[in-house]
């Protein structure tokens, strides 16, 4: 190991300390860490957007161009319009010229809302939805193999489609003061209603608990990266062979 | 009760009063009658018409001449007698005042008369006039200044001596208010309004019946009988008409001493004469196309509430006192077990977990898939995660990109991150010179793409147009990163061999699987999750399952059991396999964790319940 990357092992290991320190509460030390972190991160985004996109996108169209270029009609589309609409952009700096980039903010906002919404539809909502019924379909069923397992999987992704969404429907909601449907050695039975809205909220809990548990694993992988990570660092500055 | 009533301003004093209330005029007395009910008596037994009268010679007379000096000649006759001087000790205190003034001024005039004989008498007609003006002063109707008698007066030398004491009272009369004769009554035991018209005299009984017609008048149509509408209350449509006046509409007359005297203009030196100024010069609100809110007590309510809020927004809370916090040894307590679970492992080398046997069945597609992708053209890379979360991805991930690299598959990295770039040169440099890999020839960084979701969308139908420059590019590539050889036969997303997105985000994942999936026509799209994003990324593996012409997302791959699963049936370990143990012995950690405070929980709730 060169002696540079010694000390930038060295420097990571006690930026990592810093940031572990916070189990001792908010110090300086923990701070320190942050803020250099979110200092170092913006300095080399701004690094990156300046090299790969306003110098490729605004600055070397010009120098291909050349003042004749320019004069192009082809240039308004591809040079000169996105200048207009950055610089416009720019104003958006000062409250007094702020209203000179509507326009081109405008035009990002909508369009990015476009596609986002247009993809949501046809890529989430559409397909997923026509899943769902298709799986209900006994010829599916049977093409992929009636076997228990099958018939299980499609009675719980059934049940829980429907259930969660009566969840989220209010109106379900507001039957808490459903007339209980039994009572059995002083257990009340819920209405069917109510029943469908505690399965749904069953549902809607092991899907929040298992996205929970996997942001955990995630963690104590990373913690197990940083730790391993350290003992390294500590073996080759004692000079210890791991 | 004995009253007064001037006969200059017509105003009733009281019995004992020396001036008028009103206009300030010295009250002679003159006994003309009651005005009460004894008056009606009185007609009756005529007796006070008689004392009068004799009141009246007595007092002609020189009144009660004294007893070392005779009386004048003349008047003997009308001296009073012996039953005279017993009425007049039954005659009360108010009629002796009277008496007595009237006695000086009738030795003044015969101390008047008896020096007039020097000098030639003036006409009787005008010496009354003067007598009468000197009396009553300006007051007179006539409107014509007081003057003092104009023949002068006898020095008082020459005046007998009981005169000289009578005749100091003229002179100081000139400095006085005027002096008017005032009639003596009762005082009416109801008040004067309501008296009877005929028994006040004609001309009092005229200002009476003048000032009930003007009152009259004055209360409008509101008081005629059979109106609904109190004095003071103004219709509802009428009061919503009315316009809004900043000023006030009620004018406060001011006490005549506090009114102004104007001082320009016609009126000039008059007193309070009503004022132009609010009118003409001050502000108020333009009554000319004004609109009359209909504010109603909810809207004071929603008023005030707001002006509350405002206060309360304004209003600086005082810092309490600091709540002492004792040291966080629960946090302690959790954070020293899981980082012993972690470190044991790593330092230790115990305990060691025995390894995945049972590979998820998503994971056996992906290793398919990626045995069937053509080399001769490049696989796309996207890292799409921050420095952060690279501890877990490069682990799931390292399975991958050594199944891949290890079929020589040429790649191209790209990125939605800023850091994405770095994050990538990171993972794939060292497997890059373990796989003989050559940089620009079968490994190329297209670099940043920025843009979010419509960037990605334009990458899916124009890649070229998109990335403009590369990313840590070697020497000799061209200028334009699309010429290169590697990447020359590319024009669409679909003529990669593959996309695989390295994220650590669902939205992330869904962002691509949205924009791209339905792009790819037969490349395949890979999703490289971390283990909390797998959740919501799943159904778009299912739908590919289900529907094989819908598919979204070809292979899966998430999770460190299935990377270390991955590694296995690579046969090349990796990550993921190294830290296996540190990974099963923090998740063994965690989970006693949540047993434990499952279980107290479950314990509270129930001694709770026991507790009642």
């Amino acid at each position: 190991m060169s002696i540079a990357d010694l000390i930038s092992s060295l420097l990571a290991s006690i930026l990592t300390l810093m940031v572990l320190s916070y189990l001792v509460g908010d110090n300086p030390l923990f701070r320190f860490a942050m803020h250099l972190l979110v200092g170092a991160a913006a300095g080399y985004a701004g690094a990156i957007a300046i090299h790969n996109v306003l110098k490729p996108g605004l600055v070397d169209p010009i120098a291909t161009a050349g003042l004749e270029g320019l004069l192009n009609p082809s240039a308004l589309a591809t040079v000169i319009l996105p200048w207009i609409l950055v610089l416009t952009l720019l104003l958006k700096i000062s409250p007094a010229t702020s209203r000179f980039g509507t326009p081109a903010m405008a035009l990002l906002v909508g369009v990015g809302a476009a596609v986002v919404v247009g993809g949501a539809i046809s890529g989430t909502l559409l397909p997923l939805s026509l899943d769902s019924m298709q799986s209900l379909n006994p010829a599916g069923v049977g093409s992929s193999g009636a076997t228990l397992e099958r018939l299980l999987e499609l009675v719980i992704v059934l049940l829980g489609t429907l259930s969660a969404l009566f969840y989220f429907r209010f109106s379900s909601r507001a039957s808490g003061q459903e007339t209980p449907l039994a009572n059995l050695a002083g257990l009340s039975i819920p209405g069917p209603l109510s029943l469908l809205r505690s399965v749904g909220s069953g549902f809607i809990a092991i899907t929040f608990g298992v996205m929970y548990a996997g942001a955990v694993a995630a963690s104590l992988i990373i913690l197990a990266e940083r730790v391993q990570f350290l003992r390294d660092t500590l073996s080759n500055l004692l000079g210890v062979s791991g | 009760m004995i009253v007064l009533r001037c006969l200059n301003c017509g105003i009733l004093n009281p019995g004992l009063a020396a001036a008028c209330r009103r206009c300030g005029a010295q009250l002679e007395p003159i006994l003309m009658g009651g005005l009460a009910d004894e008056e009606g008596e009185a007609d009756e037994n005529g007796d006070w018409l008689e004392r009068m009268r004799q009141e009246a010679q007595h007092l002609s007379a020189g009144d009660e001449p004294a007893e070392d000096q005779p009386p004048p000649e003349g008047e003997a006759a009308a001296a009073p007698s012996g039953s005279d001087k017993l009425a007049e000790a039954e005659i009360p205190d108010w009629l002796d005042r009277i008496r007595e003034t009237q006695t000086g001024e009738l030795r003044a005039k015969a101390a008047a008369e008896a020096a007039g004989t020097a000098s030639p008498p003036p006409d009787q007609s005008s010496l009354d006039d003067s007598a009468i003006r000197a009396r009553l002063g300006p007051a007179l109707p006539t409107g014509e200044p007081a003057r003092e008698p104009k023949w002068p007066a006898e020095p008082v030398e020459e005046l007998p001596s009981w005169l000289q004491d009578v005749g100091a009272g003229p002179k100081a009369e000139t400095e006085a208010p005027p002096r008017v004769p005032a009639l003596i009554g009762q005082a009416p035991d109801q008040p004067e309004a309501i008296r009877p018209a005929e028994d006040l005299p004609e001309w009092l009984g005229e200002i009476d019946t003048l000032k009930e017609s003007l009152e009259e008048q004055m209360r409008g149509p509101s008081a005629a009988p059979g109106s609904d509408l109190a004095p003071a209350t103004l219709p509802s449509w009428l009061e919503a008409m009315r316009p809004v006046e900043t000023f006030r509409s009620v004018v406060q007359m001011e006490a005549e001493e506090d009114q102004s005297i104007e001082s320009v203009g016609p009126l000039a030196g008059l007193r309070g004469v009503l004022l132009a100024e609010p009118v003409v010069a001050m502000p108020r609100t333009s009554t000319v196309g004004s609109m009359q809110l209909d504010v109603t007590e909810r809207h004071y309510a929603q008023a005030e509430l707001i002006h509350k809020m405002v206060e309360e927004e304004q209003r600086e809370v005082a810092a309490g006192p600091r709540k002492a916090t004792g040291l966080p040894f629960f946090r302690w307590g959790i954070a020293a077990l899981v980082l012993l679970g972690v470190a044991l492992p790593i330092f230790s080398g115990a305990p060691v977990f025995a390894l995945p046997r049972l590979a998820p069945q998503e994971l056996s597609v992906l290793f398919d898939l990626v045995e069937r992708l053509p080399v001769d053209r490049p696989a796309l890379l996207v890292f799409d995660y921050e420095p952060g979360n690279s501890g877990e991805l490069d682990a799931v991930a390292g399975a991958f990109f050594d199944q891949v690299m290890g079929r020589g598959i040429p790649l191209a990295t790209l990125t939605t991150r800023p850091a994405g770039s770095a994050l990538a040169k990171r993972a794939l440099d060292e497997r890059a010179a373990r796989f003989g890999y050559v940089p620009g020839q079968s490994l190329v960084h297209l670099g940043y793409l920025s843009g979010g979701s419509t960037a990605v969308q334009l990458l899916a139908i124009n890649p070229r147009a998109t990335i403009l420059e590369g990313f840590d590019l070697p020497e000799g590539m061209p200028e334009d990163i699309w010429n290169a050889p590697l990447l020359q036969g590319i024009q669409t997303l679909p003529d990669f061999s593959t996309v695989a997105v390295i994220t650590s985000g669902s939205e992330s994942a869904r962002l691509w699987a949205e924009q791209v999936g339905s792009r790819m026509g037969d490349t395949p799209l890979v999703m490289v999750l971390s283990a909390g994003a797998e959740p919501l990324i799943r159904p778009y593996f299912d739908l590919q399952e289900a529907q094989p012409g819908e598919r979204r997302v070809d292979g899966i791959l998430s999770g460190l059991p299935a990377a270390a699963s991955y590694e296995l049936r690579n046969g090349r370990p990796g990550l993921a396999l190294a830290r296996w143990n540190p990974f099963g012995s923090s998740m063994l950690a965690a989970e006693l964790i949540l047993l434990a405070g499952a279980g107290y929980g479950i314990a509270n709730w129930w001694l709770g319940r026991k507790a009642g």
